[in-house]
C-alpha cells in the first residue's frame, strides 16, 4: 500500500532527461559543456564559469555517503509504514560539489554498517509508473 | 568593517501573547495582543509607531494563510492594530532577525523612529506541524500519491520533506566527524528545560526533564530525538525598536544595538552542515569585525534552536570555541545561568519555551539586558547577574542576523 502513496516526481522540461534515463536504469546528471561541472539537479547557469549550455552525461554511479539519518517518524507521504528507513546525501565521485538526495537501501539489521564517507553505488527502484535512482553500500 | 549604526538604535518594549498548543484565539488576535503589550511596555501608543516589520507574510509551510485566522501579515495587522500612517515598513527574508536588521537600518538612516516588529506562529488544527493534515498511515491511505514538482521531485520521492529530515543528516555528520555523542547534547537540553521551568511563558514550565528522560526519549529522525526538536505552539511576540535618544526618554532601560552581523550564501555550501555554518560562521565573521568587543565580553547568548544541535554550529561559528569543539564547550555547567561562563537560551529556547521562530530569543535577550528576565519576582533565578552585553543570533541555512545588546552605548 505504502509505495503507491509515495510522492511521484513530475518531470519538467529541464528534468525530463533525468527521469527518462532512470526509467531505463541509467543514472545521468546534467553537466556544463564549457567547464565540466556536474550538477546534482539541473541548473540554468553554471555557478563556476557562467556558461549556460549543458549536456546529460553518465557518471560512474559510484559515490560516497556525505551524511545520512535514520527516519523513525515522518510526515512524508507513503513512508509511514516503512520506518525505520535511511535518508542520505550522496556525493558522486566525479563531483565533490554535487549532493544527491536519496535512500540507502539496507536492512535494519545492517544499520550499524552505515557511516559517513563510505562508498555506495547507484541502484534503481521501480515504482510502477516511475523509476527512482537509489543507493546501496558498495 | 565598522558598524556605523552602532548605538543609534535600542530595543525597549517587548511582549508575548499567550503561548500554547492549538489555542482557540485566532492568531491575528494573539499577534495584536503581543504588539499592543509591547507598545505599552515601551511607554508608547499605536500612534507613535511609524515603522513596522515582520517575517514572513504567512506563518509556515502547509498552513493556509488566511489573514487574521492562520496568519498575521503586514496589511492585515495595520487594520488589526488600527494603524493610520507609517513612514516605513519591511518584510524580512528568512528569519525575523532579518526584518529586525532592516528595522535597525531604517531607524539609523532616519526613515522612521519607532519600529514595531512581530512574529506570529500558527499550527494547523490537526496533524503535525508542517505536514498539512497527512500524519497517519490511515490518513495518507485515503489520499492519492502527491505529485512532486520543482525541487521536491528530487526529495519527496525519498521520504525527505519535514524539518527533521533536513537537520538530522547534518547532525549525524557532526557526530561522526568529531565524536559527539547523545549524552553531550543532554548538557544543552536538560539545562534548557531547567530554564524553561523558571519561565512562566514556557509550554514546559511545569514539566521537568531529567538526563534519563532525555537519553530514553524516542527517535524522530536518528540522531534527532523528540526532545531535540523545538515545540510547536500558537502564539506571537513583539519588540519595539527606537531611535536611541527617544528610547532614553522612555520607561524601560534601552538595550542598545552595539554590533550587527549577517548570514550569507555560498554556492558551495550545499552540504547540510555547511548551510548551518553559512549563518553562524558568517554572522560571527561580520559581527566581530563590526566591533572592538570580543566573545569573552558576552554575558549570555540567545541562539536560534529549531533543533538542539544548532547550539554547536552557533558556539563554533560565533567563535566561542574552535570548529568541532562545540559539543565539549557546552559541558560542565558552562551554559548554566548560575555560574556559567556563557549562559545560553535562559528562557528555555525553542526546544523548551516553544517555537516562536526566533523572536522568543530577541524578547529574552532584551529582558536579560534590561535586568528584568525574572517574570515572577521572587521565584526568579533566571536573570543573569551583572549583565553588560548579550548576544542574540537567529536564523539558520544562510540567512539571519546577530546583534550585541548592551546596557550602555559602546
Ligand atoms: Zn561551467
Amino acid at each position: 500500500m505504502a509505495a503507491e502513496q509515495k510522492a511521484i516526481p513530475v518531470p519538467d522540461e529541464r528534468t525530463k532527461p533525468y527521469w527518462d534515463a532512470a526509467k531505463e536504469h541509467k543514472f545521468v546528471l546534467q553537466r556544463c559543456t564549457a567547464c565540466g561541472l556536474w550538477n546534482a539537479t539541473p541548473r540554468v547557469i553554471c555557478p563556476r564559469c557562467h556558461a549556460s549550455d549543458f549536456e546529460w552525461a553518465q557518471p560512474s554511479g559510484k559515490g560516497i555517503i556525505h551524511s545520512y539519518a535514520i527516519v523513525h517518524q515522518t510526515t512524508a507521504a507513503g513512508f509511514q509504514d516503512e520506518v525505520p528507513y535511511v535518508i542520505a546525501h550522496i556525493i558522486p565521485i566525479e563531483e565533490p560539489t554535487a549532493f544527491i538526495d536519496g535512500n540507502i537501501l539496507i536492512d535494519e539489521k545492517d544499520f550499524d554498517k552505515l557511516n559517513i564517507d563510505i562508498p555506495v553505488e547507484v541502484v534503481f527502484e521501480d515504482r510502477g509508473e516511475v523509476t527512482v535512482p537509489q543507493w546501496k553500500l558498495a | 568593517m565598522p558598524f556605523n549604526s552602532a548605538n543609534k538604535v535600542a530595543i525597549t518594549g517587548v511582549a508575548h501573547s499567550k503561548l500554547g498548543r492549538r489555542q482557540e484565539r485566532p492568531i491575528g488576535a494573539l499577534a495584536v495582543d503581543a504588539c499592543l503589550a509591547a507598545i505599552a511596555d515601551a511607554g508608547l501608543t499605536v500612534k507613535d509607531i511609524d515603522g513596522v516589520a515582520t517575517f514572513p507574510q504567512t506563518t509556515g509551510p502547509g498552513v493556509g494563510p488566511e489573514p487574521g485566522v492562520s496568519s498575521a501579515p503586514f496589511p492585515w495587522m495595520t487594520e488589526g492594530l488600527g494603524i493610520e500612517e507609517l513612514n516605513w515598513w519591511g518584510n524580512g527574508g528568512g528569519n525575523i532577525s532579518t526584518a529586525i536588521g532592516y528595522g535597525i537600518d531604517a531607524i539609523a538612516t532616519g526613515r522612521c523612529n519607532n519600529v514595531l516588529v512581530w512574529r506570529a506562529m500558527y499550527q494547523p488544527r490537526s496533524g503535525a506541524f508542517g505536514s498539512g493534515t497527512r500524519n497517519t498511515a490511515a490518513d495518507a491511505a485515503a489520499r492519492p500519491a502527491p505529485r512532486a514538482s520543482m525541487g521536491q521531485q528530487f526529495t519527496a520521492p525519498y521520504g525527505f520533506g519535514d524539518a527533521p529530515s533536513g537537520f538530522a543528516p547534518a547532525y549525524m555528520r557532526y557526530m561522526k566527524q568529531y565524536g559527539a555523542k547523545r549524552h553531550h547534547m543532554a548538557a544543552y537540553t536538560v539545562e534548557l528545560r531547567k530554564n524553561a521551568n523558571k519561565n512562566p511563558n514556557s509550554v514546559f514550565y511545569d514539566q521537568p526533564m531529567s538526563y534519563e528522560d532525555y537519553m530514553n526519549c524516542r527517535m524522530i529522525c536518528d540522531p534527532l530525538c523528540l526532545f531535540d526538536c523545538d515545540m510547536p505552539v500558537d502564539g506571537a511576540a513583539a519588540i519595539i525598536l527606537q531611535r536611541a535618544d527617544l528610547a532614553e526618554a522612555g520607561p524601560q532601560k534601552p538595550a542598545y544595538i552595539t554590533a550587527l552581523g549577517s548570514g550569507s550564501y555560498d554556492w558551495r555550501t550545499i552540504p547540510p552542515e555547511q548551510w548551518r555554518y553559512a549563518s553562524s560562521g558568517n554572522i560571527g565573521r561580520t559581527l566581530w569585525s563590526s566591533t572592538y568587543m570580543k566573545p569573552t565580553d558576552m554575558d549570555g547568548a540567545m541562539f536560534y534552536d529549531g533543533f538542539s544541535p544548532d547550539v554547536y554550529w552557533w558556539v563554533e561559528g560565533m567563535r566561542f570555541c574552535k570548529f568541532g569543539e562545540g559539543f565539549e564547550f557546552i559541558q560542565d555547567g558552562r551554559i548554566a545561568i548560575e555560574g556559567g561562563e556563557l549562559p545560553i537560551n535562559t528562557f528555555g529556547g525553542q526546544v523548551s519555551e516553544g517555537r516562536l521562530h526566533g523572536i522568543g530569543h530577541w524578547v529574552e535577550g532584551v529582558k536579560q539586558t534590561q535586568g528584568r528576565a525574572d517574570d515572577k519576582p521572587g521565584d526568579g533565578a533566571r536573570q543573569i547577574k551583572n549583565v553588560n552585553n548579550i548576544l542574540v543570533c537567529t536564523g539558520m541555512l544562510g540567512h539571519g542576523n546577530g546583534v550585541i545588546l548592551s546596557t550602555e552605548p559602546r
